[in-house]
């Protein structure tokens, strides 16, 4: 078992996944409590049109990334807050109109997209060592926004309105959280791809939910489910020789069904 | 001196109006929600606002609020725009809706009440100030409890001592009777009897025969607003007015109880 680890794109995928792990774990229990859910779907399917920005300029497809998904989550945003366009509709064509970008760079782009599906699905098995610093470059700003604008945040997911009568920003700190998720996308773009986003930044943190009723312990602990998961995921697929993003959201998918199992037998016996 | 004392004077006037609104017109989706306000609260005293659903009560406390702006008009709170007046506010919301397995307690939530700025946290005087403003509430020792635990009454309890754990100046409550338990309401009475004497209130409800017995002014709104003034001449207004919303409003309670016991 452990020779795989001989391999260092194999290690390379062990640090991805902790990396993963950080973001997902840490801003997915804002997306779970607050319920965007669906929001963060659109930011995450939209990030495609910054990869196919990427290989149009012939940078890093991830790099690009960053202000394009960015700029569409603030519009996500500012569309819902200031116009008069329901937030679903908002959503839904950012999300379409960010993956058709992606694609019209791509075929703007002479020759070949090699490694374009794994933008699509991700692939654990191929994160180049660059890729990990950027990832952790942008765990790190994750965290330290998350720990300054903590009792922000918290009031603001609680009650927007009264965030605003007590004095917050509200609209400023939302447009920032919404920002921190799409950082937290690019983070997750080469594990799981894009389309894949959305699992990762739900499921660990709607576990945890089940354990806790403290924001910062519900943190700490989809970190660490979410690593467990990811690297499980990471061994079956290679064992198996599946695709690993596929196999990791599977394998979280399990998870989540057998402890809302546990949980829902026990709250029942407890009741009895 | 003289320029200096004059000054002082003015400060104190602006002091004495809580809430001045003047000529103010607000449309919600092109809708004309409220037409050709006026009004001037004092600082202390105790005003209800009554008038039917859909009437711009909430409309009228979210612009003193500053969370809407008036199409036409001006809202000033306590000399200031609304928005600088925030800190002098505490507000108890209609709708006490969150979602019921938000992970925060009653603790927290009410700590929000104490937010001083970015970058600034709650402090062992914050706390104190939490632990005494559940007290007034009667919801001490729930500190830990989790919001999506408590009954909707206690939900309103601990929303009011959110407001009033900034011990503001203005407090704006919205439909408070509306989610009280039963035997909350006599302190509930009883407590607002103890801060109009601190704050100015401003109470907006469609229950007419709740909350007269404390108030001292009394305001009826329905789009326009009908009455402004004291309680007492409220009777005769609502005898004359019997197709004003008013009559509406009071859900069966006879025209008597308006009325103050003399």
């Amino acid at each position: 078992m452990l020779e795989i680890l001989q391999y260092s794109f194999m290690q390379n995928a062990f640090l991805a996944a902790v990396l993963v792990s950080v973001a997902c774990g840490v801003v997915g229990c804002y997306v779970v409590i607050k319920r965007i859910v669906f929001i963060s779907g659109g930011i995450s399917h939209s990030a495609f049109g910054g990869v196919g920005l990427g290989y149009f300029l012939g940078v890093n497809p991830l790099l690009a990334a960053v202000p394009f998904t960015l700029l569409a989550a603030t519009s996500i945003g500012l569309i819902k807050k200031r116009m008069e366009v329901s937030e679903d509709t908002a959503i839904g064509i950012l999300w379409s109109v960010g993956m058709a970008l992606g694609i019209i760079f791509v075929n703007l782009t002479p020759g070949y997209a090699p490694d374009l599906l794994s933008y699509l699905f991700g692939n654990i098995l191929t994160v180049p060592t660059s890729d990990l610093y950027l990832m952790l470059l942008l765990d790190v700003v994750i965290l330290a926004t998350v720990y300054l604008l903590r009792r922000e945040f918290l009031a603001l997911s609680f009650d927007e309105e009264f965030s605003t009568v007590v004095g917050m920003p509200a609209e400023a700190i939302y447009l920032l959280l919404l920002a921190l998720v799409a950082l937290s996308v690019v983070v997750l773009i080469k594990v799981v791809g894009v389309i894949l986003i959305i699992a990762l930044l739900t499921i660990p943190a709607a576990i945890s939910r089940e354990y806790t009723d403290h924001l910062g312990q519900m943190m700490i602990l989809s970190v660490a489910l979410g690593i467990a998961l990811t690297t499980g995921g990471l061994v079956l697929s290679y064992q198996f020789n599946l695709a690993s993003g596929a196999t990791i959201v599977l394998f979280m998918a399990l998870a989540f069904l057998i402890s809302s199992l546990v949980q829902k037998y026990t709250r029942d016996s407890v009741e009895e | 001196m003289i320029t200096l004392n004059q000054k002082e004077l003015g400060n104190k006037a602006m002091e004495e109006t809580a809430v001045k609104i003047k000529d103010l017109n607000f449309y919600y989706r092109k809708r004309l929600v409220l037409e050709d306000i006026n009004l001037q609260v004092p600082h202390k005293s105790f005003l209800a606002i009554i008038g039917p659903n859909g009437g711009g009560k909430s409309s009228l406390l979210r612009l003193i609020l500053g969370l809407i702006t008036p199409f036409q008009g001006e809202v000033q709170v306590f000399g200031q725009d609304p928005r600088r007046a925030r800190e002098l506010m505490g507000y108890l919301p209609q709708h006490v809706s969150f979602l019921h397995d938000f992970p925060i307690n009653v603790e927290d939530t009410v700590l929000t009440g104490r937010y001083q700025g970015l970058f600034k946290g709650y402090g062992p005087e914050d706390r104190e100030a939490v632990h005494q403003a559940l007290e007034m509430v009667e919801m001490e020792g729930l500190e830990d409890r989790q919001m999506g635990q408590l009954s909707g009454g206690q939900v309103q309890r601990v929303f009011l001592a959110r407001a009033l754990v900034r011990d503001p100046k203005l407090l704006l409550l919205d439909e408070p009777m509306s989610s009280v338990d039963p035997q909350m309401q006599f302190s509930f009475y009883q407590l607002l009897e103890k801060l109009k004497k601190k704050m100015t209130i401003i109470l907006v409800t469609h229950d007419v025969g709740a909350v007269l017995d404390q108030v001292e002014h009394m305001a009826c709104l329905n789009q326009r607003m009908y009455y402004h003034g004291q309680v007492e001449g409220a009777g005769e207004v609502i005898e004359k007015m019997y197709g004003c919303p008013l009559e509406l409003v009071t859900h069966g309670h006879t025209p008597h109880r308006v009325l103050k016991e003399h």
